[in-house]
C-alpha cells in the first residue's frame, strides 16, 4: 500500500525546510552585499553572512523548540485567534504519526536530535562571527546550514535510501568545511582531502550493506511481492523476524557493513585513523561542529538503524559464551575505542589533537549505551537509550564549548598547543575558567554533566551484563583524566610566557558562558532533559 | 538458454572485474580512466542482462557520456599524468593490503556467501513474443512512480545534495579575483622578454 | 521482417529453423543494410557539401571525376585505403589505435535506432530517443583518446575542446527533446514519429483532424523552440560552422585528428559526417514528422500491414514515399548546416560556452515548462482533479495551450535576448583583458 505525501505533511518537514530556505537566503544575499576586493567590504560580506545565518539558525531553533511541545505546549481549548492558529498547525507536526512518506519520522527521536543538532550549529555559527573565515563567506556559511539539515534528516531518517543520502548531504559540505582555511592551506587541504577519501570509503561501505540488506529483505518476502518499500527499517525488521532469516549470515554482513561505514563517520576505532589530522587542519568552529553535530547525528543514526532495523539480531554482551549479533561486535569496538582513544590521547601537545582523541575515546562511552539491547529487558534497554540521548547531549555542549575556547585562545594566543595555553588563568582568568569547566566535564568530574552521562552510561551498561566493557570505561576515564589535568596544569600552575591580558571577544564569550551554564545547569539538574528523553524510547517499540 | 545468460554473465563480470582491476594497476592516470569506462560499460551490459534497458542506457549516458569524461578531461587539465614516483611510496606494501584483503574475505565474506541458501530461479526466462518485440519493460513509468511516491523523500534530498555539490565545487574551484594568478596578457609578455637585453 | 523471413526460410526453403535463427537472420539482415547505408551517406553528403560550398563561393567544386564530379568521394576514399598508416613514435599506441574505433562504432549504433519510413524502421526500441543520445555521448571518451594518444599539443587541444563542447551541449540538447517527450509521453521514436500526422495539430492533441500527415511539432511553440534549441546545439555536437572549433584549421592543424592518417583519418571522417545526417535525421524526426507527410498514411493504411486484405504495392509505396519525405527533410538540414557554414565565422570556445550556459539552456528549462503545462493542458483531466478541462473542446483546449506556451516562449526568448545583449555591452576592460589573457594562454 503505497504511502503519498500530504500537504498536512509539511509542517512535520518544517524544521528542514527551513534550514534549506536559510540556506539558499544566505547564499542569494551574499551576491546583493558590496562585492569590493578591499578588507573592509571583505570582512562586511562574512559579517553579513554569518549574522544571518546565527539569526537564523536562533529563530529555527526557537520554532523546532515551540513545534516539539517540551516547554510549552498549546492546550486544547486556547481560543482562537490567528497566532494560536499558526502555534496550533506548528505543533501538530510535532511527534507524532507514522513517519512521512515511510521515510522520515517526526518522533521524539527526531526532536531531540533536531534539537541538540541545530542547537550546535547556531552555536557553531556564533562561534564564526569573531572568525573571518576565508574566500566566499556565503557558501561557506550555506554549507553549514546544508550539512546541518542533512544532520536532522539522518536523525529522522526510516529508511535506508533516505539514511544514505542524508548522510552524503551532511558529509559532502564538510569535507568542502574542512578544507576551508585561508591562512594554513596545505594542512587544511590536507584535511579536506583526507576527509573526503575516507568519507567516500565508508560511503561505499555504507551503500554495500545498505544493497546486502535490502536484497535480503526482499528475497525474505514469499512470492517476491511489492518490493518498493522494503528500504524501511520496519520492514526490514518485519522481514527477518522469522527465525531462519534472522540467522542468516548474510544479513549479518551487511549490518556490519553499514555499522563500519556509520563507524567511520563517528569515527570509532578501527574507523578513527582520519579523524586527528582533520581535526587539527580544519578551522577550529568546523573542527568543533565536526566533533560534535556530525558525530551526534552519526550516533543517532546508528541507533535507529540498529533499533527499529535489526532488533532480531542483537546477540549478547558475554565475551565468553554466545558471542554474536550487534551488541558483542558494539562491545569490541566500545572497549579498543575508549583504550586506544585514551592512551592515544596521553602524549600529544597539540590540544586540537588531543581533544581528537579525547572526542574519539568519548565514541566508545556512547557505543557502550547500546550494550544495554544486550539485555531483554525493556526497562534496561530504555535506560540506554537515556542514557545515550543525555550523554550525546552532554558531549555535544561540552565539546563545543572546549573547541571554542580553544578558538578563542588560539586566534588571541596565536596557536593551539599546550606551551601557548601556559599561564592562561593570569592573563584571562575568565576564559581561563570556561575552559577549566569544559575539560572537567569532557573528564566526568561531578557537578559537570560530564559526569552523570557517564555514570548513566555505565549503569546502563552494567545492567545488561557487559561488566568487563565498564570496567575497561572506569579504567580508562581515570587514565583520561590525566592529560585532563594536563590542560588545566598548563593553564592555572605554569608561568606565563608575557602577562599581557588576553582579549575575549564578543561572540564567542558569548557562546562559550551559554555552553558552561548548559554543561553545568545539565550536570546539577539532569531532570531537566530527562524526562522529555525517556520519551525517546517508543522509537524502539517501547 | 539459461545456460547461455549464465556464458554471458560470466563474460561480462570477467570484464567489469577485469577492467577494475586495470583501473587500480596502470600507472598512467589516463589509462586508468579508460579503463573505468570499460568497467562502467560492462556495467551497462550487465543491466542489459538483467533486461534493465533503462538503467542501462543511463549508465552510458550519464557514467560513460558524462562522468568519465569530465574525469578525463580534469586529469589532462594537470600535470605529471603518468604518475610517476608514486610508485615507490604506493606500490611498496602491497602485499600487506593484499594479505588483510583475502583474510577478510576468506574469513567474513565467503563463507557468509556460501552459507546462504541461495534461490536460484528455476523457470527460464520466457523467450521474446513471436512479434520479436520483448514485451514493455516497465521500467521507466514505475521508476517515475517510486520517485513521487516511495521514494518522494530521497528524491527531493538528492535534489539538495546536487546543490551541495554544486556549490562545494564552485567553492573548491573559484578563487576572488584578488586572490587570483595574474596572467599577463600578450603585450606584457613581450614587454617581460625584452626586457633583460 | 520477422514474418517474411519465416515465410522464405521455412515455408519456401522448408527448412523448419527455430524462432532464435530467425531472429539472427533478421538482425544480421538489418545490420548489415545499415553498415552499407551509413557510409554511403557519408559519401554523398561529402559530395554535396563541397559543392554547395563551392557554389557558395563562386567556385565549380569537384566536377571532374564522373558526371558532375558525383565519384569523388569513391575516389577519395580509394586514396584513404591505399595511404600510409603513420603512427607518431611517441604516441600512446593502444589508446592512439582504438580511439577512431570509439568514435565510429557509437555513430554507427546510432543508426540502428532511426525509422526511415512507415516499415522501415531497424529497430523499434521504446527507450530509442534516450538510446540514441547516450550512445552518442560515448564518441566524446573517443576525441579525447585520440587527442590524448597522439602526443601532440594540437591534438591534445583539439579534443579537450570537442569534449568540452559535447559535453556542454549535450545538456541543452536533451533539455529540448525532453520538451517533446513530456508533450508525447513516450521514448520510442515510432511512436513520436505515429503521433504527428494530422494537419497543424498533431494527433495527439486533437484527434477529430484530417490525417494529412503534417501534425509537425514545429508548429506548436514548444516545438518551436526546441527545435531552434536542438538544431543548434546539433550544430554543435556535430562539429560545424559555427562551432567547429575543435578542429578549427586556421589554429590548431586539424584538432585532435591531426597525426592521423589513412584510413584512421578516414574513419573519424566517416563518424563526423555519418553523425551530422543523423543529427539532420533526428531532427526531421522530431520536429517535423520524419516520413510523415501527405499522402503516406492513405497508401499505409491500403497496404498489407495495416489490415489483411490490403496490397503488399501500397505498402511499398507508402514506405517509398515516407522514404522519400524523410530524405528530403534530412537533406535539406544538412543543405542548412552548409549554408551556415558558407555564412558564419568560427566562434571563440569562451563565447561558445557563454551562449550554452546564458542563452541554450535557460531557454530550453523554460521550454520544458511549457511543454509540462501543454501536457496538462491537453492531456490532464478528472483523474489530476482537473475536470473542468474535460468539459473545454479538444479545440478550445488545444487554443489555450498553445496560446498559454506561445507567450512564456516568446517571453523567455525576448527576455534572455536582451539579458544577454545588456551584459554583452557592459563588457568592462577587466573582461576584456581576461579574454586577452585566454587568447595568451592558448597561444602559449
Amino acid at each position: 500500500m503505497p504511502v503519498f505525501f500530504q500537504i498536512s505533511d509539511v509542517p512535520r518537514l518544517l524544521p528542514e525546510l527551513l534550514l534549506l530556505v536559510l540556506a539558499l537566503l544566505v547564499l542569494g544575499s551574499d551576491m546583493f552585499e558590496r562585492w569590493g576586493e578591499d578588507e573592509e567590504s571583505r570582512f562586511e560580506r562574512v559579517r553579513a553572512a554569518g549574522s544571518l545565518t546565527a539569526i537564523g539558525l536562533g529563530l529555527i531553533f526557537l520554532i523546532t523548540l515551540l513545534q516539539s511541545g517540551y516547554v510549552y505546549r498549546l492546550p486544547a481549548d486556547a481560543p482562537q485567534n490567528f497566532f494560536l492558529t499558526i502555534v496550533r498547525n506548528l505543533q501538530n507536526g510535532g511527534p507524532v504519526g507514522d513517519p512521512v512518506v515511510g521515510s522520515f519520522a517526526t518522533d521524539h527521536l527526531t526532536m531531540i536530535g533536531r534539537l541538540v543538532l541545530i542547537g550546535a550549529a547556531f552555536l557553531v555559527s556564533l562561534l564564526t562571527l569573531d572568525y573571518r573565515p576565508a574566500n566566499n563567506p556565503g557558501e561557506f556559511y550555506a554549507l553549514i546550514l546544508l550539512s546541518t539539515m542533512g544532520m536532522c534528516l539522518m536523525a529522522a531518517a526510516t529508511e535506508l535510501i533516505t539514511a544514505y543520502l542524508s548522510v552524503e548531504l551532511t558529509s559532502i559540505p564538510l569535507y568542502i568545511l574542512a578544507g576551508y582555511f585561508q591562512t594554513n592551506t596545505r594542512q587544511s587541504s590536507e584535511a579536506g582531502m583526507k576527509y573526503f577519501l575516507f568519507g567516500a570509503l565508508s560511503s561505499g561501505l555504507i551503500l554495500y550493506g545498505m544493497s546486502l540488506v535490502f536484497g535480503f529483505a526482499v528475497a525474505s518476502i514469499p512470492g517476491g511481492a511489492q518490493a518498493n518499500d522494503m528500504t524501511q527499517f520496519l520492514r526490514i525488521a518485519q522481514a527477518t523476524a522469522t527465525e531462519g532469516a534472522a540467522a542468516s549470515k548474510l544479513l549479518t554482513l551487511g549490518m556490519l557493513f553499514i555499522i563500519a561505514g556509520v563507524g567511520y563517520k563517528v569515527a570509532v576505532i578501527p574507523f578513527h585513523s582520519w579523524s586527528p589530522d582533520v581535526y587539527e587542519g580544519s578551522l577550529t568552529p568546523i573542527t568543533a561542529f565536526l566533533s560534535t553535530a556530525s558525530k551526534a547525528a552519526g550516533f543517532l543514526l546508528l541507533y535507529r538503524i540498529l533499533v527499529t532495523a535489526f532488533p532480531n539480531l542483537t546477540g549478547t554482551a558475554e565475551i565468553v559464551s554466545g558471542f554474536g549479533g550487534w551488541t558483542s561486535l558494539l562491545a569490541v569496538l566500545a572497549v579498543a575505542t575508549v583504550v586506544l582513544g585514551n592512551l592515544a590521547a596521553l602524549p600529544q601537545r597539540n590540544l586540537k589533537r588531543l581533544l581528537a582523541w579525547s572526542s574519539i575515546a568519548h565514541a566508545g562511552f556512547v557505543i557502550m549505551a547500546l550494550m544495554a539491547w544486550a539485555s531483554p529487558y525493556a526497562s534496561t534497554r530504555s535506560m540506554g537509550t537515556s542514557a545515550l540521548i543525555y550523554y550525546l547531549v552532554v558531549y555535544t555542549v561540552t565539546n563545543i564549548g572546549a573547541f571554542g575556547a580553544l578558538a578563542v585562545a588560539s586566534m588571541t594566543v596565536g596557536g593551539d598547543t599546550m606551551e601557548h595555553l601556559r599561564g592562561l588563568a593570569r592573563r584571562n582568568l575568565g576564559l581561563a575558567t570556561l575552559l577549566a569547566i569544559f575539560v572537567l566535564s569532557l573528564a566526568g568530574i561531578p557537578p559537570m554533566g560530564g559526569f552523570l552521562a557517564k555514570f548513566y552510561i555505565f549503569m546502563a551498561a552494567w545492567q545488561s551484563g557487559a561488566w568487563w566493557v565498564v570496567m575497561t570505561g572506569v579504567v580508562t576515564t581515570m587514565i583520561g583524566l590525566y592529560y585532563y589535568l594536563l590542560i588545566l596544569k598548563a593553564t592555572f600552575i605554569e608561568e606565563p610566557a608575557s602577562t599581557e591580558p588576553v582579549p575575549m571577544p564578543t561572540w564567542m564569550n558569548a557562546t562559550l558562558i551559554t555552553s558552561a551554564v548548559l554543561v553545568l545547569l545539565l550536570g546539577v539538574f539532569p531532570n531537566l532533559v530527562l524526562t522529555t528523553i525517556d520519551q525517546v524510547k517508543v522509537v524502539a517499540g517501547m | 538458454m539459461q545456460l547461455l545468460v549464465q556464458v554471458i554473465f560470466v563474460l561480462i563480470a570477467a570484464e567489469i572485474v577485469g577492467a577494475a582491476v586495470m583501473v587500480v594497476t596502470a600507472k598512467n592516470i589516463v589509462h586508468a580512466a579508460l579503463w573505468l569506462i570499460a568497467s562502467f560499460c560492462g556495467v551497462g551490459a550487465l543491466y542489459l542482462l538483467l533486461e534493465a534497458e533503462f538503467l542501462a542506457v543511463v549508465q552510458v549516458l550519464v557514467y560513460v557520456g558524462a562522468i568519465s569524461i569530465l574525469m578525463l578531461f580534469a586529469i589532462m587539465l594537470t600535470r605529471h599524468v603518468t604518475g610517476k614516483g608514486a610508485e615507490t611510496s604506493l606500490y611498496q606494501r602491497w602485499w600487506v593490503g593484499l594479505i588483510v584483503a583475502a583474510v577478510l574475505f576468506a574469513a567474513v565474506i565467503a563463507p557468509t556467501v556460501l552459507a546462504h541458501p541461495w534461490e536460484t530461479a528455476t523457470a527460464a526466462p520466457a523467450l521474446p513474443g513471436e512479434t520479436g518485440q520483448p514485451a514493455a519493460m516497465a521500467g521507466i513509468v514505475d521508476l517515475g512512480r517510486a520517485f513521487v511516491e516511495e521514494y518522494l523523500l530521497p528524491f527531493e534530498i538528492a535534489a539538495v545534495l546536487l546543490l551541495v555539490g554544486l556549490v562545494g565545487a564552485i567553492v573548491i574551484a573559484f578563487e576572488e579575483r584578488a586572490a587570483r594568478r595574474h596572467i599577463p596578457t600578450l603585450a606584457e609578455e613581450v614587454a617581460h622578454r625584452r626586457q633583460p637585453e | 521482417m520477422y514474418e517474411v523471413i519465416d515465410h522464405v526460410l521455412n515455408v519456401q526453403m522448408g527448412l523448419g529453423v527455430p524462432g532464435w535463427v530467425i531472429h539472427l537472420v533478421r538482425h544480421v539482415t538489418v545490420a548489415g543494410i545499415l553498415l552499407v547505408i551509413a557510409p554511403l551517406q557519408m559519401l554523398l553528403l561529402t559530395y554535396l557539401e563541397r559543392r554547395i560550398i563551392a557554389r557558395m563561393q563562386d567556385r565549380v567544386g569537384p566536377n571532374r571525376v564522373g558526371p558532375e564530379g558525383l565519384f569523388q568521394p569513391v575516389a577519395d576514399g580509394i586514396k584513404m585505403f591505399t595511404k600510409e598508416d603513420i603512427v607518431p613514435t611517441a604516441s600512446d599506441r593502444w589508446v592512439h589505435l582504438l580511439a577512431p574505433c570509439v568514435v565510429v562504432a557509437p555513430v554507427f549504433l546510432m543508426v540502428s535506432v532511426v525509422p526511415w519510413g512507415p516499415e522501415l524502421v531497424p529497430i523499434d526500441m521504446n527507450l530509442g530517443l534516450l538510446f540514441f543520445f547516450a550512445v552518442s555521448s560515448v564518441s566524446g571518451a573517443g576525441l579525447l583518446m585520440a587527442g590524448w594518444g597522439s602526443n601532440n599539443k594540437f591534438s591534445l587541444l583539439g579534443g579537450m575542446r570537442a569534449a568540452a563542447q559535447m559535453v556542454a551541449y549535450e545538456i541543452p540538447a536533451v533539455l529540448s527533446i525532453l520538451a517533446i517527450v513530456i508533450v508525447t509521453g513516450t521514448l520510442s521514436l515510432v511512436k513520436i514519429l505515429n503521433v504527428q500526422g494530422g494537419l497543424f495539430t498533431s494527433l495527439n492533441d486533437v484527434s477529430s483532424v484530417p490525417n494529412l500527415g503534417l501534425g509537425w511539432f514545429v508548429f506548436t511553440p514548444v516545438g518551436f523552440l526546441a527545435f531552434l534549441c536542438f538544431f543548434i546545439s546539433a550544430l554543435a555536437e556535430g562539429e560545424r560552422t559555427p562551432f567547429d572549433i575543435p578542429e578549427a584549421d586556421s589554429e590548431i592543424v586539424a584538432g585532435y585528428m591531426t597525426e592521423y592518417s589513412g584510413m584512421k583519418f578516414g574513419l573519424f571522417y566517416l563518424a563526423q559526417y555519418v553523425l551530422n545526417f543523423l543529427l539532420c535525421a533526428i531532427t526531421a524526426i522530431l520536429f517535423f514528422g520524419g516520413w510523415q507527410g501527405p499522402g503516406v498514411e492513405w497508401l499505409h493504411s491500403r497496404g498489407v500491414t495495416a489490415s489483411p486484405d490490403g496490397s503488399v504495392v501500397f505498402t511499398i509505396l507508402a514506405n517509398v514515399l515516407g522514404l522519400a519525405y524523410f530524405l528530403a527533410k534530412t537533406y535539406f538540414f544538412f543543405f542548412v548546416m552548409v549554408w551556415l557554414r558558407g555564412a558564419f565565422p568560427r566562434l571563440r570556445i569562451d563565447q561558445l560556452l557563454d551562449f550554452c550556459w546564458k542563452f541554450l539552456i535557460p531557454l530550453t528549462l523554460v521550454n520544458v515548462v511549457s511543454a509540462t503545462l501543454w501536457a496538462i493542458a491537453i492531456q490532464w483531466g478528472s483523474p489530476q482533479g482537473l475536470a473542468f478541462l474535460e468539459g473545454m473542446g479538444e479545440w478550445a483546449r488545444w487554443g489555450m495551450a498553445f496560446a498559454l506556451t506561445l507567450v512564456i516562449n516568446a517571453a523567455a526568448y525576448i527576455g534572455l535576448v536582451r539579458v544577454n545583449e545588456t551584459s554583452g555591452n557592459q563588457t568592462t576592460v577587466a573582461e576584456d583583458r581576461q579574454d586577452r589573457s585566454m587568447k595568451t594562454a592558448t597561444l602559449s
